[in-house]
């Protein structure tokens, strides 16, 4: 083995003529010093301490969680009536897909997550696109946008029950000051207007995380396009469509994602907010595997509930995935 | 190039749009911190008061237990759950460090010897924790309350500290991993070739260059912690162990309305998170950047 930091011709003299894995190089300091290093081996023994934390901590908390779940949604299982603990097969399966509480909550999700992501989406992209620009008061706004982020969901739950508050809430006062509405509404007790309500709360938390993906995105767009696009004669929308859209992309698509997985397990607001109600138009499926769960103590059919929503967070990454690497993204 | 007009007429549609962007993401917040500043009469005034007219920090002074002993007995009646908010706030505070500290502990081996090792075939495990994010909680919430009951563990912060660890570890080492990547190998070659052993390197060379990324780290564990709200609503039932969000949440479940307390709890839990995103604005907007659009 040749002194670290001597050129290497000892070590390449003796080296057998087969093909070599890795070469010496020239590795430069700061002051540009040059040294020839040794190739990096690869460690796989200490890559293994050093994963071992992060992996019994996935084996304990996660695996062992997943196949524990699965077994129980196999079982009838009421905390309730612990004597009649038994196998069943697939019948917790069967009987929620023929449940239409089922199929109410998985449409009820499926509007939820479309409104949601689609709303603070567009709302963000849009706040981003209106922070890359100079105006007066813009350090201002880029402030503010922090703090919806840093709300927790459960405050955002609360905060918003209290503006739509029937008798006292804020909205209603604007709303009636304005001559928009002649009376005070309870907005969160009417099936028509809680999902709303939902929705736009949802949106308010979430929109903020948008924009800074988005607007760290915007800021490496090269002024030269512009420049180049502005030359060709190109008006504001066109140079929007054919530069700034296909630039954002990738971070619109990872946005989606995340976005999707925060929809798909929303809880907090829905239990501060709305509680399901009224009647079941807002219990999205997450939250009715919790009642099911630790409301009606049936574990069996709530393990059950999970793995179909964890079943169809699955699909949509593999999608949302498949999406990804046809477009080269991830293909890297 | 655009004429005076035009630069005008920009400036107030830009304007404009952001009034309303402010009004939008800026109101929600006023109104919490504005009622959380009311007594129980202004803040059942019709039409509300946009402005609190005497506003008083009796609220907070209440949830600490100072101020006036009367005015404390009438809380007590009126909402027993204020004297669970101070309490809480201590759980949250160590759940919430715990979780940041193991976060470092667990997650930064790793990215490095992810960044660094040169192992092949490391993609797969990579990819392991990264789906294990993908999970939703409901799903693991539910196997581990049974296992937290077979261990004893229901009701203590450390059936909590647990739970938080998995849903903040993997997004940690994908987070660390990228940004480890990103510092120059060459630093750690020179450190190397002026005769540093692994653990020096490690020490003087590593960990301070890292510091930023580490930070971002701790303070996304830190609030996500914080703010968790369905494993702590699952794993607590007591003041021994209930977290902020849920004290704050069980409000909600009483019959009078009592928001004054409740915005003011609200107002305590956003508190934290919102310093933390201020002060740390340059790390964690840099390190979500790393995280989501990079990695």
């Amino acid at each position: 083995m040749a002194v670290k930091g001597d050129f290497p011709s000892a070590a390449f003299a003796g080296s057998p003529a087969g093909p070599q894995k890795a070469a010496w190089r020239l590795s430069r300091d700061g002051l540009g010093r040059g040294r020839w290093v040794a190739p990096r081996e690869p460690q796989p023994f200490l890559f293994f301490v050093l994963n071992t934390p992060a992996i019994l901590l996935l084996l304990v908390f996660v695996l062992y969680p997943i196949i524990y779940s699965f077994l129980l949604s196999l079982h009838q299982y009421n905390l309730r009536q612990p004597a009649r603990f038994q196998f069943i097969g697939l019948d917790n399966y069967i009987s929620i897909l023929g449940s239409e509480q089922f199929w109410r909550a998985a449409q009820t999700t499926a509007l939820f997550s479309l409104g949601s992501i689609t709303l603070t989406i567009v709302l963000g992209t849009l706040l981003a696109l209106l922070l890359n620009e100079v105006f007066p008061g813009r350090a201002l706004l880029r402030a503010i946008i922090l703090v919806p982020w840093a709300v927790p969901p459960v405050v955002n739950g609360l905060i918003w029950q209290w503006l739509l508050d029937g008798r006292y809430g804020l909205i209603n006062a604007v709303l009636v000051g304005a001559g928009v509405l002649d009376e005070y509404r309870s907005w969160l007790t009417d099936v028509n207007t809680a999902m709303p309500a939902l929705i736009v709360a949802q949106a308010w938390n979430h929109i903020p995380f948008v924009s800074l993906v988005v607007l760290a995105a915007l800021q490496t767009i090269p002024e030269e396009l512009y420049e180049a696009a502005r030359m060709d004669g190109a008006n504001v929308l066109q140079r929007f469509k054919a530069i700034t859209l296909p630039w954002l992309s990738h971070s619109l698509l990872l946005v989606l994602i995340t976005q999707t997985m925060v929809a798909l397990r929303t809880f907090d607001i829905i239990y501060v907010l709305t509680g399901g109600g009224p009647g079941d138009s807002t219990t999205v499926l997450a939250w009715l595997t919790y009642v099911t769960t630790f409301n009606f103590a049936d574990f069996g059919r709530g393990n059950a509930y999970a793995y179909l929503i964890a079943l169809t967070t699955l699909a949509l990454s593999i999608i949302y995935i498949r999406l990804l690497w046809k477009r080269g993204e991830l293909a890297r | 190039m655009m004429s005076e007009r035009a630069r005008i007429l920009r400036t107030c549609v830009l304007m404009v749009a952001a009034a309303l962007f402010f009004l939008f993401m800026f109101t929600p917040v006023y109104w919490m911190v504005a009622t959380s500043l009311m007594t129980e009469a202004e803040m059942l005034a019709v039409p509300p008061h946009f402005i609190p007219q005497a506003p008083t920090l009796r609220n907070y002074a209440t949830i600490f237990g100072i101020g006036d002993p009367e005015f404390i007995a009438f809380a007590q009646n009126r909402a027993p759950a204020v004297f669970d908010i101070f309490p809480a706030m201590i759980n949250s505070l160590t759940v919430g460090l715990c979780v940041a500290l193991a976060n470092l502990l667990v997650a930064s081996p790793a990215a490095y010897a992810f960044s660094r090792l040169n192992v092949r075939r490391s993609l797969p495990l990579l990819m392991v924790y990264l789906g294990s994010r993908m999970l939703p909680p409901i799903m693991l919430v539910v196997p581990m309350f049974l296992l937290m009951r077979n261990l004893g563990l229901i009701d203590t912060p450390l059936s909590l500290i647990a739970a938080y660890c998995i849903l903040t570890v993997p997004f940690s080492i994908w987070l660390l991993q990228a940004y480890f990547k990103t510092m120059p190998v060459e630093l750690e070659d020179s450190a190397t070739i002026d005769g540093a052993t692994r653990w020096q390197t490690m020490r003087y060379v590593i960990l301070p260059l890292a510091r930023p990324g580490l930070t971002c780290v701790a303070i996304l564990a830190f609030m996500a912690s914080w703010s968790e709200f369905l494993f702590a609503v699952v794993f607590t039932k007591t003041t021994a162990s209930k977290t902020l969000p849920v004290v704050t949440a069980s409000f909600v479940d009483t019959a009078s309305i009592q928001f004054d307390y409740v915005m003011t709890a609200g107002v305590l839990t956003a508190l934290p998170p919102f310093l933390l995103a201020l002060i740390f604005q340059r790390y964690i907007v840099g390190g979500l950047a790393a995280g989501a659009v990079k990695g």
